[in-house]
């Protein structure tokens, strides 16, 4: 069962980046920050004065798993797979799968974010070694 | 000869609520009955134990469930009338959180006592609606992580920071075990278990193997909190409470958690150290769980956590005992109610019916729960002196 991401205009920006493989961050003009996942608010001030800005794409792998078993089943036939969170040189964090050789994966690990087509969409994945 | 002194005291006594029953449904399959079945078998046993009407129960508070109405079913189903009545919902601190407000209830005046209980089928979950709902359904979800995924994020980063291995880890299932081969309520009673065993067994979400992961079963558990004067009163010394993130992708420590927050509160509000605890019960749903919260709970120093499993600390015999009824990996994890099997466990050492798994002198006991992704911490401290 594939589940349809479901956007609005706060999340929209970054799905469209995605399509034409810009990665698109809210920013809070108020903070001057970035901030992730997007929402109708700035987190830090929970005011408003929020735009999106086109960001670099690298970062480094801060932990991740390679699982064995999957959460569901649509899941199951891309086992093993390795997924994990990876902090931005903009400064956020993102929960990505990992693409590459599974056991070269390690904290620290840098690389870029990409994007593939995934259960019928245009999503974000990040891959060691490759630079933006 | 009355006194003023003593007058005193026995009206503090008199309205200081204190927990008199605890019991837990052995972890199984239970196939055959719904969770309402299950909520009838925990209260048809607290009744006949303690002679206590449904009529005259004033609090009823009840784990919720994923899609609701868990109060009203056990309004339903056990035709209660309570004062107050509801379902929380703090993931696996949700036993503890129901504790403090129907203390605090209590404490208050409002109500006499409560009746707080929780069952679950963690066997048998819907996995979609599991992931939609442990992980943000737009931005986490995509990337297809699992539970114990979510918890391995946490072992790896804390294995790779303090060089921890996978046979040290290991020691932590193995001492679970011991315990669980003292307690025929536990799902392995029967089966010993080896560190050889635990890094032989096959990976589910790296760092982390089969015996790694507690075992997903149905189970619940009940507790009676009283004003009134009982046998074997439990009295809740401490309550600490923290939270920090909500989804796992905003963390940004996986070495530490808020326990370390609700930790220090709940000692604080207890006014004791950490000389004076006889008996620990920390939720355990990933080997690496106790490891990390024994550090921030400020048992060691951030770690070292591993050298209270080197030196069988909390084992049968050790000087800290620690989940001293197998832990949820080795007696059995039901979900949301999870808590109430670590918290039962706490107040039946300090009631001295334990059996064969019995600490002896058990005056004082730490209980700590997480809901969440390791997100929401709660502490208490338990003890059978007033």
């Amino acid at each position: 069962m594939s589940k349809k991401t479901e956007t609005n205009p706060y999340t929209e920006p970054f799905f469209e980046g995605a399509k034409n493989g810009k990665l698109m961050m809210p920013y809070c003009r108020d903070c001057e920050k970035f901030f992730y996942h997007p929402r109708v608010l700035c987190p830090q001030c929970t005011k408003s004065d929020v735009e999106y800005r086109e960001v670099e794409k690298s970062g480094s792998i801060v932990t991740f798993s390679v699982l064995y078993r999957a959460p569901t089943e649509r899941f199951e036939k891309e086992l093993p797979y390795a997924f994990g969170v990876i902090k931005l040189n903009c400064g956020v964090q993102m929960l990505l799968r990992i693409e590459g050789d599974l056991p070269s994966i390690a904290v620290g690990n840098s690389g870029s974010v990409d994007f593939r087509e995934q259960h019928g969409k245009v999503l974000p994945v990040f891959v060691p070694g490759q630079a933006s | 000869m009355p006194d003023e002194n003593h007058v005193g005291k026995e009206e503090v006594s008199f309205m200081k609520p204190s927990i008199v029953y605890a019991a837990v449904l052995p972890p199984k399959r239970y196939k055959e009955y719904s969770r309402m079945d299950m909520y009838g078998m925990l209260f048809q046993q607290f009744a006949r134990e303690t002679g206590v009407s449904k009529n005259d129960i004033e609090a009823a508070f009840v784990t919720a469930h994923s899609f609701g109405m868990a109060e009203e079913q056990i309004i339903d189903y056990l035709k209660l009338s309570p004062k107050r009545c509801a379902a929380f919902d703090v993931g696996g601190a949700t036993t503890l959180f129901m504790l403090k407000q129907a203390m605090t209830l209590i404490e208050s005046g409002e109500i006499k006592n409560a009746v707080i209980l929780g069952a679950g089928k963690f066997d048998d979950v819907d996995r979609e609606m599991a992931l939609l709902s442990t992980s943000h359904p737009d931005f986490e979800a995509f990337a297809g992580p699992s539970m114990p995924g979510y918890y391995a994020l946490f072992a790896q980063r804390y294995m790779h920071d303090f060089a921890l291995t996978e046979e040290e880890l290991a020691l932590v299932s193995v001492a679970q075990r011991k315990w669980a081969n003292l307690n025929e309520d536990a799902f392995m009673y029967e089966k010993p278990l080896s560190v050889q065993d635990v890094v032989s067994s096959p990976y589910i979400a790296t760092p982390f193997r089969l015996f790694d992961c507690s075992i997903p079963l149905s189970g619940g558990g009940l507790v009676f909190i009283t004003a009134e004067k009982t046998k074997n009163p439990v009295y809740l010394k401490g309550y600490g409470e923290a939270h920090r993130y909500g989804f796992i992708t905003t963390n940004e420590d996986f070495t530490s958690t808020s326990a370390v927050k609700s930790g220090a509160r709940a000692f604080d509000s207890a006014e004791i150290s950490h000389d004076d605890i006889d008996v620990l019960e920390i939720y355990d749903a990933f080997s690496i769980c106790p490891v990390i919260l024994l550090e921030d709970l400020g048992f060691y120093e951030k770690g070292k956590g591993i050298e209270f499993y080197k030196k069988g600390r909390g084992e049968p015999g050790g000087d800290l005992p620690l989940n001293t009824y197998g832990g949820l990996l080795s007696f059995g994890h039901p979900g949301m109610p999870a808590g109430f099997h670590v918290f039962v466990e706490g107040v039946r050492q300090l009631q001295g019916s334990c059996g064969k798994r019995q600490v002896k002198n058990a005056k004082t006991a730490l209980v700590h729960c997480y809901g969440g992704m390791f997100a929401n911490h709660i502490t208490t401290i338990l003890t059978n002196e007033q």
